[in-house]
């Protein structure tokens, strides 16, 4: 089985140049090949974006850790949905290409500045930075998809 | 949902003794619950319970470093290893509409909290042998989410918190 790298990408956030309240993150999961579908031989296309389900605030301890994570008295919490759906030639004799999509949550927690909770003006924006995927076995395929939350 | 302190004696501490953490870190987990291959499919989910245990605690020694991004490493961290159990009641689907529960007992995360080399003038070793520490999990915001009948997603956002005396 072969190893697969997107080509880098260049995305049209350099412009957010002064963004405070942001996270970077990377997240790994398996995609399974339902037993109604055929084996996989190769994945031509892949396409991952993410939904933004929720977003709520929550009261938390304030203090900065040793590490340098700075804590103040609210946290944004955002509960996301990162969809994948991969289009893929089959094992099959004719070679038919069929899709297999999934569905894979993701919460971040991000640190606000002191906020007061009569502006409600919060503007959450996610940029899949990075796609990379190897088929393990002719029925799973290991995603790594690395993106950036930033809140306004 | 706010706090969700395992005890008052906990609860006392973290407000008067620790009004500024110090020594903490976040986690976000995110999984998903897998039924019982029996049981029918859920229609709604009615409650969650969740229970956090810290399975073991060791020192470990590190490089002393700062990032470029901020993070900085003092030479000494914990290595916290937490087991996440989360019991589900949900409404299955069948004509008497019974209740069903699952334990969602797989989940095990080892997180690590930096500290310092000394804490008021004993060294970080003698505050480890000597117990001398709390490690106190709270949970921030926590979440079941029913998608369809496949996908039930759970959600936990989590501080660990260390108490050094």
């Amino acid at each position: 089985m072969t190893n697969k790298k997107n080509d880098l990408v260049i995305k049209n956030y350099c412009s957010y140049d002064d963004i405070e309240n942001f996270k970077q993150l990377s997240k790994n999961f398996k995609v399974n090949i339902l037993i109604s579908n055929p084996e996989i031989l190769d994945v031509i296309k892949d396409n991952v974006f993410i939904d933004i389900v929720e977003h709520k605030i929550v009261p938390s301890p304030k203090g900065k850790s040793l590490e340098g994570i700075s804590l103040t008295s609210n946290m944004l919490i955002i509960y996301l949905d990162i969809n994948t759906k991969f289009q893929y030639i089959s094992l099959l004799d004719e070679c038919s290409v069929h899709t297999i999509s999934s569905i894979e949550p993701c919460i971040v927690s991000i640190p606000l500045d002191d906020f007061s909770l009569s502006n409600l003006g919060i503007n959450i924006n996610t940029f899949v930075e990075d796609v990379f995927y190897s088929i393990e076995n002719s029925r799973q395929i290991y995603v790594n998809v690395t993106f950036l939350v930033t809140v306004e | 949902m706010g706090f969700s302190f395992k005890d008052k004696k906990l609860q006392e501490e973290l407000s008067t003794k620790t009004k500024q953490l110090e020594f903490f870190t976040l986690i976000d987990n995110c999984s998903r619950v897998y039924l019982p291959f029996n049981s029918p499919s859920p229609v709604s989910i009615n409650s969650s319970t969740l229970d956090i245990d810290v399975i073991s605690v060791k020192l470990i020694e590190t490089p002393t470093a700062y990032s470029f991004e901020g993070q900085n490493l003092s030479g000494n961290k914990f290595i916290i290893d937490l087991k996440i159990t989360e019991k589900l009641l949900y409404t299955g689907l069948s004509q008497c509409e019974n209740v069903f529960s699952v334990n969602n007992t797989s989940l095990i995360k080892s997180i690590y909290v930096v500290v310092p080399k000394e804490y008021n003038g004993k060294s970080i070793c003698k505050i480890a042998r000597t117990n001398n520490f709390l490690v106190t999990p709270i949970v921030l915001d926590s979440k079941i989410r029913l998608v369809d009948k496949d996908n039930v997603f759970s959600y936990i956002s989590l501080l660990v918190n260390v108490t050094l005396f």
